[in-house]
């Protein structure tokens, strides 16, 4: 019999019973499946913590977007994602996020290096289970989507930092150049800095931020 | 009916027109015949007469004037009182026209009158009236005559003094012009005139020196062969008188040698011939028949001529050779008559000889009454002349003063003139400073009222940001809504309902149906969310936001309790900005107002819509006033032309200590 310790992290209870579901239907008959569930930050911290004492989790599933901790000090899944690295070093990561904008893909790769990356919105259950044991014998596991993009970004020449990412990122979300300051750790003059050198990258003419977003977007940055 | 009676009317001026000019040419062409000397002076006084006639109908003062003095001309040879009248009449007109040329001429023609009737004062008064404007106009030629006959007056009158100074003056004018015939005859004229003054003031060397340069003016001239006899007849005069009788007889003799002396001037020939016998006589001449016969000749001559002056010049010579040879009782005989005819003629000098030699020839009281007639004359000739001399220096002051007089009057037009010119200056200089004031402040005006409305305006703007960064904060919360919420659910959902379709049987079923509840849920949720959208939460708020921060701020600031009501059915963004300036002005200036006279303690500002009307009512429990006594303030002024401006209509309603009610109405365009 084998036993596999789960961590499920979302805040939407009724997607955790989604997955629940969906692994509980498709599990082998040898294995023996243990979940945990959180739907904050500070339940999913402390059941991290407790595991790493007792008996660590095989696999943890982490939603991106999360309410952020009490402290304070976790504010999303990648938070949690980075935690589970250093205390459950032999826990398989697994990211599920909605965002499936680029410049999140590229920063979580990066980040985390996840054993696991399903976008929700073109998931199915049969590609959850599949995820799911693929992801236990052979890691890693990205969903079409996903190393698609990756593939994309490789092959292309202009490189953009994270930052530059970010504000391409929430220019596009229609946030306004002046509000900038309020998502990005970066003094005004700095961003407009960054945004006329990424005019320049994406040789945008006109000044206009639309041109730069529309050029981003046809060039896989978003 | 208008039209055919202003064209009447021109018919009538074109008419009169052609007709004046018809006039003006024949009294012309009428003037122009009769200065033709080929026509008889009969012919031409006539033409004369009927060119004047006519210019008096044209009633143009210039053209009569001209006509009359053309006739006047005639009128000197026909009837010289008439003359007299014609140029004093000239004179009126001339003066009125102000033609200086004419008033000088016809000053001269006066002066020419008197002087001919010998009415030396009147004729002196006249030729100095021209002289002086001929002087001005710089009319020399005529200038010089009237000078002359000036002197020549003076001469007569004794003032060689006065005669002297003016001959001079016209010969200087005379060395300027060109030596023709006519100003060689004047300067001639004029030397001889100052060789007799002269003579009369004893001054005979000088005298000499002007009869020599008279003669060399008459040798020089065409026709001045008679002039030079007179010159050196003058000439022997003054060496006799000198005591150099030789010369003078030499001179005489000379005079009398010339053939055309006696076909010329006669008269000269007599006075030359009695001058050279009486010279001769006083000389020592003792062949006294010879004497007697010409002094005979002379006399027989003087007396056929008719000319008394040259027969008591002669009888008075004849008087002196008698007595010189004591023929008492024919130096009697010619001193009478010596004595008659001067006092016939006036003849003073002659008249006073005769009285001196008569008193010495007669003896006892007949002698001793000549002498006294002697001494009276000769007193009275000295009181004429001082008087004239007086009278003249008075014309002379007088016309002075009167020039004077009209300097000053001149000058004081002058100052009063530049008074006026600086007082204009002075006026249009306040005036354009008063003008200007006005308009800048006009224009300070606008600009304030420009300001103010443009503040309302960015208030407006900013409001409007704050809106559409309400918006974009709403789309963003309804997008993470969306996200985070409706999608996770959805999501969650699917993915049990696909995992349901690994089981079968009753369990899965009723999982299902609780899923498929789940959907409905959120299904309302996304409705609530589509509703959410739906609602323009900030929608027109706008303007009713910055309202009623304004009268927050202001009723707050003056202390008052305020009450704001406002209707939601006016969709503030699609009035214009104008109408929505002018009434955030006028709560702003009402406000201002109530704080300023009212002394109230709560106001009431309510907007409505009524009849596609916005109603905008301002009320305040303050002292009000008299609607109809009440001089209209700024305040209200400023509230009309607003509400005028956008089209409204304001109304006031007050009683004094009732309070005080504005009602705008503005008509709302949808």
């Amino acid at each position: 019999m084998e036993h596999i310790h789960i961590l499920m992290v979302d805040d939407h209870p009724i997607i955790i019973e989604g997955y629940q579901n969906t692994l509980m239907a498709t599990k082998k008959e040898n294995q023996t499946l243990v979940i945990d569930t959180a739907n904050t930050c500070d339940a999913a911290n402390l059941l991290m913590q407790r595991a790493a004492n007792e008996r660590p989790y095989d696999v943890c599933f982490f939603d991106i977007s999360l309410p952020p901790s009490s402290d304070g000090k976790i504010t999303s899944g990648e938070d949690l994602a980075k935690i589970s690295r250093t205390i459950l070093p032999n826990a398989k990561v697994i990211i599920l996020t909605m965002f499936n904008e680029s410049y999140r893909i590229h920063s979580i790769v990066k980040e985390i290096n996840p054993d696991g990356f399903l976008i929700k919105s073109d998931l199915t259950s049969s590609e959850l289970a599949e995820a799911f044991h693929h992801i236990l014998v052979d890691p890693p596991y990205y969903s079409s989507t996903v190393s698609n993009f990756l593939n994309k970004s490789v092959v292309n020449e202009i490189y953009v930092d994270e930052i530059n990412r970010k504000i391409l990122h929430l220019l596009s979300q229609g946030i306004k150049t002046r509000s900038l300051t309020e998502y990005i750790d970066l003094s005004m003059s700095a961003i407009e800095k960054r945004k006329k050198q990424l005019k320049i990258l994406f040789s945008i003419n006109d000044g206009k931020d639309e041109s730069l977003i529309m050029e981003a977007r046809k060039k896989g940055f978003l | 009916m208008r039209n055919l009676f202003f064209y009447l009317c021109f018919i009538c001026f074109a008419y009169g027109l052609n007709a004046q000019t018809k006039i003006l040419d024949s009294i012309l062409s009428l003037r122009e015949r009769s200065a033709n000397t080929e026509l008889s002076f009969e012919e031409r006084f006539e033409f004369a007469k009927i060119a004047s006639e006519l210019s008096k109908t044209t009633k143009v003062d210039s053209t009569i004037l001209n006509s009359n003095k053309n006739l006047a001309y005639f009128y000197m040879s026909a009837d010289f009182k008439i003359y007299r009248q014609m140029n004093l009449e000239n004179l009126e007109l001339a003066k009125k026209i102000n033609d200086s040329s004419s008033i000088a001429s016809i000053n001269f023609n006066l002066g020419f009158y008197h002087h001919y009737e010998q009415q030396n004062d009147s004729a002196y008064y006249y030729y100095t009236n021209a002289v002086k404007i001929y002087d001005k106009l710089g009319e020399d030629r005529e200038l010089t005559t009237a000078l002359i006959n000036i002197a020549t007056i003076q001469q007569v009158e004794n003032d060689f003094v006065g005669s002297e100074e003016n001959a001079i003056k016209a010969i200087e004018i005379l060395q300027k012009l060109p030596r023709t015939e006519l100003n060689l005859g004047d300067l001639y004229l004029l030397y001889n005139l100052l060789g007799l003054n002269a003579y009369d003031l004893k001054n005979f060397q000088k005298s000499i020196e002007y009869h020599d340069k008279a003669l060399d003016l008459a040798k020089e001239m065409k026709y001045g062969r008679i002039n030079e006899l007179y010159s050196s007849g003058n000439l022997a005069l003054v060496y006799r008188e000198m005591g150099d009788l030789g010369r003078a007889i030499q001179l005489w003799e000379e005079v009398l040698s010339n053939d055309i002396l006696m076909e010329e001037d006669p008269s000269f020939y007599a006075l030359s011939l009695e001058n050279i016998t009486l010279t001769r006589f006083l000389n020592g001449d003792v062949d006294y028949d010879g004497i007697e016969s010409a002094f005979e000749s002379a006399y027989q001559l003087s007396d056929s001529l008719d000319d008394p002056y040259t027969k008591a010049s002669t009888t008075i010579s004849m008087t002196r050779y008698y007595k010189g040879v004591d023929d008492i009782p024919n130096a009697l005989k010619y001193a009478e008559e010596t004595y008659t005819i001067s006092k016939e003629i006036d003849a003073n000098d002659l008249l006073l000889e005769s009285l001196l030699l008569l008193s010495k020839l007669k003896t006892g009281d007949e002698g001793k009454m000549y002498l006294n007639e002697h001494i009276r004359l000769s007193d009275s000739l000295l009181d004429v002349e001082r008087n004239v001399r007086n009278k003249r220096a008075r014309i002379q002051l007088e016309t002075d003063e009167l020039e004077r007089k009209n300097e000053r009057i001149e000058q004081q037009r002058l100052v009063l003139i530049i008074i006026a010119v600086g007082l204009l200056l002075l006026l249009l200089f306040i005036y354009i400073i008063i003008t200007q004031r006005a308009r800048n402040k006009e224009l300070k005006f606008k600009q304030d009222q420009q300001k103010a409305n443009e503040e309302i305006y960015n208030l407006m703007l900013s409001q409007q940001d704050k809106v559409d960064e309400a918006r974009a904060n709403e789309k963003k919360r309804i997008s993470e809504e969306l996200h985070d919420g409706v999608l996770g659910r959805l999501f969650g959902t699917r993915l049990s309902l696909d995992s349901l379709n690994f089981s079968e049987g009753q369990d899965a079923i009723k999982n299902r149906a609780s899923y498929i509840e789940e959907l409905k849920t959120i299904e309302n949720d996304i409705r609530k969310i589509s509703h959410d959208l739906n609602t323009d939460f900030v929608s027109g708020s706008g303007f009713m936001d910055i309202v009623s921060e304004l009268i927050d701020k202001q009723t707050v600031a003056y202390q008052l309790s305020s009450k704001f009501d406002f209707t939601d059915d006016i969709n503030w963004e699609s009035i214009p900005n104008k109408t929505k300036i002018n009434i955030y002005r006028i709560i702003q200036e009402s406000l201002q107002n109530i704080y300023k006279h009212a002394n109230a303690k709560a106001v009431k500002i309510s907007i409505q819509l009524k009849n596609n009307v916005i109603c905008l009512a301002i009320e305040d429990d303050g002292d009000g006033f008299d609607v109809n006594k009440s001089k209209k303030g700024i305040g209200i002024k400023n509230i009309n032309s607003r509400v005028n401006e956008v089209e409204g209509t304001a109304q006031f309603n007050s009683e004094p200590n009732k309070g005080t009610e504005v009602l705008i109405s503005i008509p709302y365009k949808n």
